[in-house]
């Protein structure tokens, strides 16, 4: 048996492709992992240039060729197809570090945990600089049970696809199957499998290789904003699905869950408060959303008054978002200059 | 026969890239041409080349180049005496007075068929761009970067400084507005331009009607294989020996390669026994203090400029062929920049290791002869470059791709251009 599968999906990144895999075909390794590449339909020449890895290395490389159904449908297919121990999803614009990688797939022959943590990097390679993330209120080897740490020591942060490498029968159990033709199934990813995981290990291994290309990338606020459809379809399966299944959770999975979920609905909420044009819009989605959160989840809705903005645009009935939610963002910024400087 | 005459101020023997990409296109050409060049200024370029083999197609007319101005007149003058010989010329650009002499040989003779070739654009040059400052030192814009206290912000003297400062921005901006207007009324004043790529052709024609955008023809740079002839030293080791030639500068700069291996010998202290980097032509200083800064004066070497013929033999003998683009991430997305030196590199027929914008004419280039790109990031390099040190990291050239560029084919496609102008 494959000691790691790892999935990486495909959909027009002929451009970005060989340098994925190269950095996970080093002879170290091969015997031991599983490359799975899903192609979603690709209109590129992708699938010629993953031909040429098929060809070279045919005892790691597994090709599946699909109709496009978005990053998730890829994901549910490689959970299925997976033959390794060990499940790591790398995006095809995305690349690990080679020493980090072989020191991961060493380890991971010994490992017995349902997760494993690493940290990772984001190359902003526009202006050439980097961000390293790292758990570090973590320490290096160590075997943690998830129901009985004190969530404080991973500072807020939480398991994300960069980070995570799942014992693949987790992932099945845990019943994950990805919504198809939708953005950000991450946070479906990095949620669910979380109901079965029990215990976890991190390794202080600088491994995956965030791409961001291009400036507008990393200001992915306006992305939000043109995607938030698929933001609030996703953001409320989650929540009828916590909703559902809280009460068989432990109290830390339950913390851990609801830590997630007020960070996404922060993002959610900031989409409409501060950073869509359209007003008009913004003031009725926000609305009925607050209104659903609170039909939903009263807790997870309670929790949000922290927020400061949000506590206050519910007093004001969002009516500030009605008016110019762009107004509303100057004031926050002012508001954090001043906040910086004087705290 | 169709006789046309070329205006080009570079031309060999001055070791320049543009009038090298002439030289190979008309070499190839079946064409017979007058060059209008010069001999005596060598001011921009690197050099002569005094071992190119004549064109025999090609005539060369060479007037005084002690400015550009005078040849410019001398041109001029020449074509008065001359037009009846000709039914067309085309002007080479950089420098853009080769264009400023098509414009006025089309008015003296309206009848005929211009061809402006452009190696990179007059006006908005993102390179040039790039190097300009855009906000006042003593603007109240800087107070955060410059830390400026509130005494020197309500300073009479900052205010000063700032006016003195916006003033002097008045020269390079009217000189830019002067570009634009003479790139604008060569394009629409020519009857064909050439561009070396699609990236380029889009950048500088957008927002021209259909009319312009018609004129357009991709001509990408070539080599020529017979060139690739001069004898050099045996290698004495069995290092991986990488290499770069051309021109570097505080723009193009290879610091990222330069911290990328710095950082892999930091991992590999064997990097040394195993690696070596060449770069023949011109680095800046800063570059230079970081290799002595850094130790890595045992990996990387420093070579004098070598004429054109030498540097085709240089490139036959390396192992990987180092391709460094500016990064101009900051200011547009896709690259526009297709360095001839890149054609060169395909012609010696080894791998490229190419450090560009990931989207754009390099990376195109490279990627379409099956070379390798990274971008702008220490820890892609250095990926790659262990692959390549310690892996034996190989890829097979693309014939069909190294085909595209070979100058017979490029001027083939030249010679079908002019076939068609009646």
């Amino acid at each position: 048996m494959k000691i790691l599968t790892v999935l990486v999906p495909v959909y027009n990144v002929e451009k970005y492709i060989r340098r994925c895999l190269d950095s996970l075909l080093l002879s170290e390794v091969l015997d031991d992992i599983e490359v799975l590449i899903v192609n979603d339909g690709s209109k590129d020449s992708s699938v010629e240039i993953i031909q040429e890895y098929c060809i070279k290395f045919p005892k790691t490389v597994t090709f599946v060729d699909k109709e496009n159904g978005g990053h998730g449908s890829t994901i549910n297919v490689g959970i299925e197809k997976a033959q390794g121990k060990y499940f790591k999803v790398i995006d095809s614009d995305d690349w690990v570090n080679l020493r980090g990688f072989v020191e991961l797939v060493k380890r991971l022959k010994e490992e017995k945990s349902d997760v494993v943590l690493c940290n990772y990097r984001k190359e902003f390679t526009y202006n050439s600089k980097s961000e390293y993330f790292e758990y570090d209120g973590l320490t290096d080897r160590k075997h943690y049970n998830f129901n009985e740490i004190d969530l404080k020591i991973l500072h807020g942060e939480y398991f994300v696809m960069a980070t995570s490498t799942y014992r693949t029968e987790i992932l099945r159990t845990s019943g994950l199957k990805l919504m198809e033709k939708t953005f950000y199934v991450d946070m479906q990813y990095n949620v669910v499998p979380i109901t079965k995981v029990e215990s976890f290990t991190y390794y202080d291994l600088d491994i995956y290789r965030y791409f961001i290309g291009r400036k507008e990338q990393s200001m992915n606020m306006d992305n939000f904003v043109r995607n938030q459809e698929h933001h609030k379809r996703m953001l409320k399966w989650l929540l009828e699905y916590y909703t559902q299944i809280s009460s068989q959770l432990t109290a830390n999975k339950r913390e851990y869950i609801e830590i997630i979920l007020t960070y996404t609905l922060n993002t959610h909420y900031s989409i409409y408060c501060e950073y869509d044009k359209n007003h008009e819009r913004a003031y009725k989605e926000i609305k009925e959303f607050d209104e659903y959160l609170l039909c939903t989840n009263k807790a997870l809705y309670d929790r949000l008054d922290s927020m400061a903005y949000v506590r206050y645009n519910r007093k004001t009935n969002f009516r500030f978002v009605r008016l110019d939610g762009t107004k509303w963002k100057k004031v926050m910024d002012i508001g954090r200059k001043v906040k910086e400087r004087f705290v | 026969m169709k006789r046309i005459l070329v205006v080009s101020w570079y031309f060999p023997p001055i070791n320049s890239s543009e009038g090298l990409v002439t030289y190979k296109l008309l070499k190839n050409s079946k064409f017979e041409y007058d060059v209008c060049t010069q001999e005596s200024n060598s001011l921009w370029s690197y050099g002569k080349n005094d071992y190119l083999p004549e064109c025999k197609n090609v005539r060369k007319i060479c007037k005084k180049g002690d400015s550009l101005k005078q040849w410019k007149k001398a041109v001029i003058e020449y074509f008065k005496k001359h037009e009846k010989e000709y039914d067309i010329v085309m002007t080479r650009c950089m420098p853009p007075e080769s264009h400023e002499i098509g414009m006025e040989i089309k008015k003296i003779k309206p009848s005929i068929f211009w061809i402006a070739s452009f190696g990179d654009p007059i006006a908005d040059n993102p390179f040039v761009l790039k190097g300009l400052p855009k906000v006042s030192p003593y603007s109240l814009q800087m107070r955060y970067i410059r830390k400026m206290e509130i005494r020197e912000m309500v300073s009479p003297k900052r205010i000063l400084k700032d006016m003195l400062w916006k003033y002097r921005q008045r020269g390079p901006k009217e000189e830019l507005s002067r570009e634009r207007k003479l790139e604008h009324d060569i394009l629409t004043t020519c009857d064909k331009i050439i561009f070396n790529n699609q990236y380029q052709k889009e950048y500088m024609i957008k927002g021209y009607d259909k009319a312009v955008m018609e004129k357009g023809v991709i001509l990408p740079h070539s080599f020529d294989s017979e060139l690739y002839d001069v004898e050099v030293e045996e290698r004495t080791n069995k290092k991986v020996r990488m290499v770069y030639v051309g021109h570097l500068d505080n723009t193009r700069t290879p610091r990222i390669l330069l911290k990328a291996i710095d950082s892999l010998k930091e991992e590999n202290p064997d990097l040394k026994e195993r690696l070596e980097v060449f770069f023949y032509g011109n680095m800046s200083s800063k570059d230079k203090v970081y290799l002595i800064d850094h130790e890595l004066l045992d990996i990387v070497q420093i070579k004098k400029p070598v004429d054109y013929r030498t540097s085709l033999a240089i490139m036959k003998n390396a192992d990987w062929l180092i391709h460094i683009d500016a990064n101009l991430c900051d200011m547009m997305n896709e690259n526009i920049f297709f360095a001839a030196k890149l054609a060169d590199y395909i012609g010696a027929r080894k791998p490229i290791f190419g450090l560009t914008m990931f989207d754009g004419a390099g990376a195109d280039v490279v990627r379409m002869v099956n070379g390798v790109t990274v971008s702008y990031t220490v820890e892609e390099i250095k990926n790659y470059l262990y692959l390549i040190v310690y892996k034996n990291y190989e890829t097979q050239m693309n014939e069909e791709g190294i085909n595209i560029y070979n100058a017979k084919e490029v001027a083939n496609k030249f010679d079908e251009l002019v076939e068609q102008i009646r």
